[in-house]
């Protein structure tokens, strides 16, 4: 975890166990290492989380993951004091907010934080404005005010015809969204999100996604998302906290998580993930490393090497023609003629599936900055061959956890 | 081991003998007594503070104003409150079922009042104290765990177990009936609080804390409102153990119903006991359907002010409030059929025959005297010579009477009728349409003709004195008027847009059939039975009843011994000859006007239209509908005739003679005639026309809207 000026949200060795004396000998178990179940046998209380640390900057959406028990909404709940820690400390934006009592606790809550739930907890006996106003009202804001910044929250998720609706009026979608309306209402700086599209169905979580995404775009807010989904975690996260049994695994961006799982637990989530759609160009292509077409065509073939390719670029470094290595050995002495301008070009951060089609053709693709220059040659070949690497590193820990 | 020792030596008893237990005794009867009496004695003070709230209600608000001031006014404070809280239509029950009860017999007002303020007494404080307590409940496990076992022993052990220590704390009366009832009636709304409470989704409630809500605003902004369907089912429960409770409160020294009832058992009075059960039913019923809460949906009156309260300064959002709602803008496209050209003629008749009968009412029905009272007065002495000559309209008591004011209230339902489905066809209330014109129509022209041809006074009555009362303009009128409507409104049903919600059941509706036969069969039992009682005359004892008394007394005095089971003889031969003193004229008899026959020929006339209504000459779904409302038009007019000669007497009526069971027939029978009609009917409503496809597809679709959200 890097040290950093600007992080908002700081877990520190954070313990929960659940129970009627959760400091007693429970808590010492857990010190001592011993694992979830056996706590449980011996003491009769649960674990929720053990020693959980990890810091999110300001602007970043950490997505922790795990499955049901893995404490990952306990984890969340700890950071509005929904829940009270056993053990350790739980800092947002310079508070210890596990020291905060009564009014302070509920005045941190109204202005740090909004939370939006898996279930949409929107309170059915009030419109879609009261809903996402109610923050405001909590905070003692008028009428006008409050209707005026609901209607702007609305107006970020679409809802503003439904203003005047019940929320059973609506469907699942709409009410998340209106959910996260009323999380975003009161502008804080930071969203608790707690599964909060696990309910949808799978094309509105897409839909939902994407919006989040957009609207993230706009708003820059420190977003703490918690799913069980692990390919929701990969699309949305910068960076990904996969917990299980109340501990941490693995804390990486999702590159990191799929192209190098810590354990093999991990790696049995990721090996149901399409690599395609996390691992981006720039992490397989090779340098630019741009062809004179003025050379000899021998001089050629040895520049190109063991590539199927290399690009011709311009005086400003933008490629205008490819030349493979079997084009040069056709052409005689020509080399010019031989230069061919039918390739497919693709951003760093374009991610493999997408490029899936052009590398059918089995030539080179140009992979381009934001000003057209050339920064990368992506080899059809390589991209097999990193999907296949990943592939095995799984099947490794696969045989290990069968072994 | 020494008790053992002692025992035997004493008495040798072996120990498995029975005998055994008598020697011993654990006084835990006395003890109980020793503390009762040292709370008695020593805390006084607290008793009585404990004591001034039920004291204050019950004396202020019950004896010194409730049962004080005019009845009108407790009738209307109800039926504002039943209003207020639920709609118009139970307002109207709850008042019409009030008064009922005040008419029940005498001193039955006073009994209504007494019994409403107890009640309304011991629900408030159940209320004031066990909402709190349930919420405390709901909210903190560790009071929960405390107050169960004290509610399950609340509702296990029996009242009389209870009641004793009460007794003795309070002395007999209201306040120690009340606060038995309370511990009767208070567990059901404290356990429905506390599992309203935590069946609100602690999501929801987490939601309000998690945005910044103090712990009392979470109560007041979440859990007490989802908490309130629960809540308000247990205020109705508490509601109706109260009343359960009644008849022990009764017992204890209540006044009201349960005093009644516990009067009527004592003394066996047979008619006290129905009237007061009747009336207790009511009374029941009108609470529940107060208390009950509104339907999904629904809006009531005082949720409707508190809207109009909370947006008064900015009434558009009155508008959008629902409207905005994608199924209501759905709805919007679909539009009731408008009133067709050949609706508006036969509708225009309807509204002239209704008009006609409205303004008969106030014509003269008869003159000299009265003729339907004439037969509850006939032997008062004002009729004798005194009302000759004058003539009377058809409200007044003497004039149609009850008839008059009947064909008045369907004249103007048939007018209502009309107006309602020509202003808003189809959003008029349900029974503004044409059968519900067909059914007034019917009823009013089968109700002024019965009064046309009832048997007029008998010939007995104008020989004591009565005259004649002849037939005033205002007879004719009516029934031409209701023929007119009749006429008019069976045209308009012939031509009407309304069509079933659901297909009709295919084939003969054998339950509706009965139903008609049990009707008739009841109108031919109420002809042969009395409709008219007369106990003016004086018992008549006859010498060989006399010997029959006085050999019971020289028994009696002989035997001390069986002298209860010779006193009850007696009774019953008293009442034997309090009967022979009765006049009985049944529906038929020349010695009453003879409406139990009309009844039953009308009833005979129902069966016949109730063929084609039922299925028998096919199942042409809109000819059903049209025989149906024929059939309850006719089954109407029966009850009206029945209801107008009940009223009649309870109006006029000499206090010693009164309308009878026949009668009373004759309104079940034509009410279930009109029951027997009602599966047909309630499938009617105004056909409707739906807007062009293209804007209703849109309007559909929800989701649509969602699409611009970067705007």
């Amino acid at each position: 975890m890097e040290e950093n000026g600007n992080e908002l949200i700081r877990l520190e060795s954070v313990y929960k166990i659940f129970g009627p004396q959760p400091h007693g000998r429970a808590f010492d178990l857990v010190k001592a290492g011993v694992g979830k179940d056996e706590v449980q046998r011996q003491s009769g209380h649960v674990v929720g989380i053990d020693n959980v640390s990890f810091a999110v900057p300001k602007g970043e959406i950490f997505v922790v993951m795990g499955l049901s028990g893995s404490g990952k909404s306990t984890v969340l709940r700890t950071v509005n004091k929904l829940l009270e820690v056993t053990s350790g400390r739980v800092w947002v934006d310079g508070t210890n907010v596990q020291t905060l009592e009564g009014s302070d606790l509920q005045a941190f809550r109204r202005e740090k934080m909004g939370m939006v739930f898996q279930h949409f907890a929107l309170f059915p006996h009030r419109s879609v404005i009261d809903n996402v106003g109610y923050g405001l009202k909590v905070q003692g804001i008028t009428k006008e005010d409050r209707d005026k910044a609901s209607m702007k929250a609305l107006s970020l998720v679409g809802l503003e015809p439904y203003s005047r609706n019940l929320p059973r009026q609506l469907s699942g979608g709409m009410q998340q969204r209106v959910g996260l309306a009323r999380a975003l209402a009161s502008d804080p700086d930071i969203l608790l999100m707690d599964e909060a599209f696990s309910a949808l169905d799978p094309l509105i979580r897409r839909q939902m996604q994407d919006e989040l995404m957009e609207i993230q775009n706009e708003v820059h807010k420190t977003i703490l998302f918690i799913t069980h989904d692990l390919n929701e975690a990969l699309r949305i996260g910068d960076r990904v906290c996969i917990m299980r049994d109340g501990a941490v695994v693995q804390i990486g961006t999702p590159e990191e998580i799929l192209t190098e799982p810590a354990t093999a637990y991990v790696a049995e989530f990721v090996q149901d993930v399409d690599q395609g759609r996390v691992i981006e160009c720039r992490e397989v292509m090779s340098p630019p490393d741009p062809i004179d077409p003025s050379m000899s065509p021998a001089g050629a073939l040895a520049h190109i090497g063991d590539r199927t390719g290399a690009f011709v670029c311009d005086t400003k470094g933008r490629p205008t023609g490819l030349l493979t290595a079997a084009a040069c050995t056709r052409a005689a002495d020509n080399l010019a003629a031989a230069v061919r301008s039918d390739f497919d070009t693709a951003s760093p951060e374009t991610t493999l599936n997408n490029v899936y089609a052009a590398a059918g053709r089995g030539l080179p693709i140009a992979v381009v900055d934001g000003d057209g220059r050339l920064v990368g040659n992506l080899d059809p070949r390589s991209i097999m061959e990193e999907m296949g690497r990943v592939e095995q590193l799984i099947d490794g820990f696969e045989r290990e956890t069968y072994l | 081991m020494s008790f053992l020792a002692q025992g035997a030596a004493e008495e040798s008893i072996p120990f498995w003998d029975s005998a055994l237990l008598d020697q011993w005794r654990i006084p835990f009867g006395d003890w109980i007594e020793q503390g009762l009496k040292w709370i008695a004695v020593n805390l006084e003070v607290l008793l009585d503070i404990f004591a001034w709230p039920f004291d204050f209600l019950i004396r202020r608000l019950v004896r010194d104003f409730l049962t004080e001031i005019p009845w009108i006014w407790v009738v209307l404070a109800m039926m504002l409150i039943a209003w207020l809280a639920r709609n118009l239509k139970v307002a109207a029950f709850v008042a019409v079922s009030l008064a009922v009860c005040g008419l029940m017999e005498d001193d039955y007002w006073g009994a209504t009042a007494e019994t409403l303020g107890f009640i309304g007494v011991a629900v408030l404080l159940c209320v004031v104290i066990g909402i709190p307590i349930g919420i405390a409940c709901g909210r903190v496990d560790g009071i929960w765990r405390k107050t169960r076992p004290i509610l399950d022993a609340m509702q296990v052990v029996h009242s009389f177990v209870y009641m004793l220590p009460f007794i003795w704390f309070f002395g007999l009366g209201e306040v120690s009936a009340t606060m038995v009832t309370m511990v009767y009636a208070l567990p059901p709304l404290i356990r429905l609080t506390n599992l309203g409470i935590r069946q609100v989704p602690p999501d929801v409630v987490e939601a309000s804390r998690a945005y910044g809500a103090s712990e009392s605003r979470v109560l007041f902004d979440v859990q007490i409102p989802l908490a309130r369907p629960a809540i308000m089912t247990g205020i109705n429960q508490t509601l109706l153990l109260a009343i359960s409770m009644l008849g022990i409160a009764g017992l204890m020294g209540a006044g009201g119903y349960g005093r009644l009832l516990y009067r009527a058992i004592n003394n066996q009075d047979v008619g006290l006991g129905a009237s007061g059960g009747l009336a207790f039913f009511l009374l029941a019923v009108v609470l529940d359907r107060i208390s009950q809460r509104e339907e999904v949906g629904e809006r009531h009156l005082l949720q409707r002010i508190g809207l109009a309260w909370k947006h008064r300064r900015d009434p558009d959002m009155l508008i959008t409030d629902r409207d905005a709602s994608a199924v209501v803008r759905y709805q919007e496209t679909e539009t009731h059929a408008p009133i067709t050209a050949g609706e508006r003629l036969p509708m225009g008749l309807a509204l002239l025959g209704g008009a006609a009968a409205i303004v008969s009412a106030f014509l003269p029905w008869t003159s000299n005297a009265g003729k339907m009272s004439a037969w509850s007065r006939w032997a008062d002495a004002s009729l004798n010579g005194e009302l000759e000559g004058r003539v009377f309209n058809g409200l007044e008591a003497s004039g149609g009477s009850w008839f008059g004011i009947t064909v008045l209230a369907l004249g103007s339902f048939v007018v209502l009728a009309v107006a309602g489905c020509a202003a808003r066809p189809g959003r008029a209330p349900r029974w503004l349409a044409p059968d519900g014109a067909v059914i007034a129509a019917f009823a009013a022209l089968i109700v002024a003709a019965s009064h046309f041809l009832a048997k007029p006074m008998s010939a007995a009555g104008v020989a004591a004195g009565a005259v004649d009362p002849g037939r005033g303009i205002g007879v004719y009128l009516a029934m031409a008027g209701g023929a007119t409507a009749a006429i008019g409104a069976v045209l308009w049903i012939r031509a009407a847009e309304h069509r079933p919600l659901h297909p009709l059941p295919s084939g003969i509706g054998w339950g509706s059939m009965i139903g008609l036969g049990a009707a008739v069969l009841i109108l031919f039992i109420g002809l042969f039975s009395g409709w008219g009682f007369d106990e003016r005359q004086e018992a008549i004892i006859t010498p060989e009843l006399q010997a029959q008394f006085d050999e019971l007394e020289q028994q009696s005095i002989d035997n001390p011994d069986r002298r209860a089971a010779i006193a009850a003889d007696m009774l019953s031969l008293r009442a034997q000859a309090a009967q022979t003193g009765t006049l009985v004229t049944d529906g038929l008899s020349s010695q009453g006007p003879q409406l139990g026959l009309w009844a039953l020929l009308a009833g005979l006339a129902a069966l016949l239209t109730g063929l084609p209504a039922v299925g028998v000459f096919g199942g042409d779904e809109q000819r059903r509908w049209r025989w149906s409302a024929a059939t309850a038009g006719i089954g109407s007019g029966v009850a009206g005739i029945a209801l107008a000669w009940i009223f009649t007497h309870v109006r006029s009526g000499h206090p010693k003679y009164t309308s009878g069971i026949g009668s009373f027939l004759a309104l079940i029978g034509g009410m279930l005639i009109l029951a027997s009609t009602m599966a047909v009917l309630k499938e009617y409503r105004r056909a409707k026309v739906y807007g062009n496809p293209r804007d209703a597809a849109a309007a559909n679709d929800p989701g649509g809207g969602t699409a611009g959200k970067s705007a």
